[in-house]
């Protein structure tokens, strides 16, 4: 895989958030009940890395950021479990989970705006602690730029969850809905490196991620005008998103 | 003007116009765990006549009854 510099460069001035002339002046709120951002049609859409920007303040049982996977038992997702201490964020393929075990409800559930990367390792995996899983395959997790997946809750188990997908939903998994503010989704067909995590995540504010080549890249409201119950994938594949059950837009953004 | 939301019974969904509810469609409901009731939420300070004379509840108190156990399995995600 290409090792890609990030192109921040644009034309348009930011009227709010966005780094470097990269415009970005919407995000999406859900509502937690039952709000979600839908892919219609089945994606075939390989998530090899998943990258988003969250806000909230819930404390919800068990918080999904975004689900993704093959119907019936291979699902999975980046989920928040915030009840539970060691699980505030982790990748969970419906068995077992990675999770970021350092991480308090207070790093995250802050009210201010993170950014959420993972990042499919095929072989040779291990946590930022160093633990293995016995098929060498896992998910790196970031928050904020940092590596901070340091769980893995059965060593023995594979986590081979396929990564093309025939469904992709943001905010959704299962029975479980996020609340509260998602800005600039997006997918990968590759598994970036840990260096173009850190560029994506740029100090706090999102910028163009065209040089990534995103094979999904919902801006939420940018290039949809903020209106509308569409979200027009700007990435390579097509998927564009449904916003389900009355999401609004918000002029909130990571910045 | 604050959204509302009101639960419902499973077989009041036909009755529902989802034009006049942010709901898409009777396909994107959520149900509860064991389908017998439903909830539907509008931001109108009218209320839609088909859900006149029921309950609403405010967003906080909708979230708290979505953590319970007839809504959200606790089974899931797993331990």
């Amino acid at each position: 895989m290409p090792i890609c510099l990030p192109s921040f460069a644009g034309t348009t001035a930011p009227s709010s958030g966005g780094g470097g002339g990269f415009a970005n002046q919407y995000s999406v709120s859900l509502d937690g009940t039952n709000d979600s951002i839908d892919v219609s049609s089945n994606p075939s859409l390989d998530v090899y890395s998943c990258s988003l920007w969250f806000k909230t303040t819930e404390t919800y049982f068990s918080l999904p950021i975004a689900g993704f996977g093959k119907s019936g038992s291979q699902y999975g997702g980046i989920r928040f479990i915030p009840v539970v201490a060691g699980r505030a964020v982790e990748f969970n393929d419906g068995f077992q989970y990675i999770a970021a075990g350092g991480l308090s409800n207070s790093d995250v559930f802050d009210g201010a705006w993170h950014h959420v990367a993972i990042v499919y390792v095929d072989s040779g995996y291990t946590t930022s602690t160093g633990t293995a899983t016995n098929n060498g395959k896992g998910y790196k997790i970031f928050i904020d730029g940092t590596r901070v997946d340091t769980v893995v809750s059965l060593t023995s188990h594979a986590y081979s969850l396929a990564t093309t997908s025939s469904f992709f939903s943001v905010g959704k998994e299962r029975t479980d809905f996020f609340d509260g503010l998602i800005d600039e989704v997006a997918v990968f067909g590759s598994s970036l490196t840990d260096a173009n995590i850190t560029t994506i995540y740029n100090s706090g504010v999102p910028g163009d991620l065209s040089s990534f080549s995103p094979t999904l890249w919902w801006r939420m409201g940018d290039n949809d005008g903020g209106s509308g119950t569409t979200i027009t994938d700007q990435g390579s594949g097509g998927n564009d998103g449904t916003l389900t059950n009355g999401p609004t837009f918000s002029t909130d953004v990571p910045s | 003007m604050s959204r509302k939301y009101v639960i419902i019974n499973a077989d009041e969904v036909s009755s529902v116009d989802f034009n006049k509810v942010e709901e898409t469609s009777a396909d994107t409901i959520r149900y509860s765990l064991d389908g017998s009731q439903t909830f539907v939420k509008f931001d109108t300070d009218t209320t839609p006549s088909f859900l006149e004379g029921k309950t609403q509840y405010t967003h906080s108190e909708i979230l708290a009854i979505l953590e319970t156990d007839e809504w959200i399995d606790p089974n899931f995600p797993p331990e």
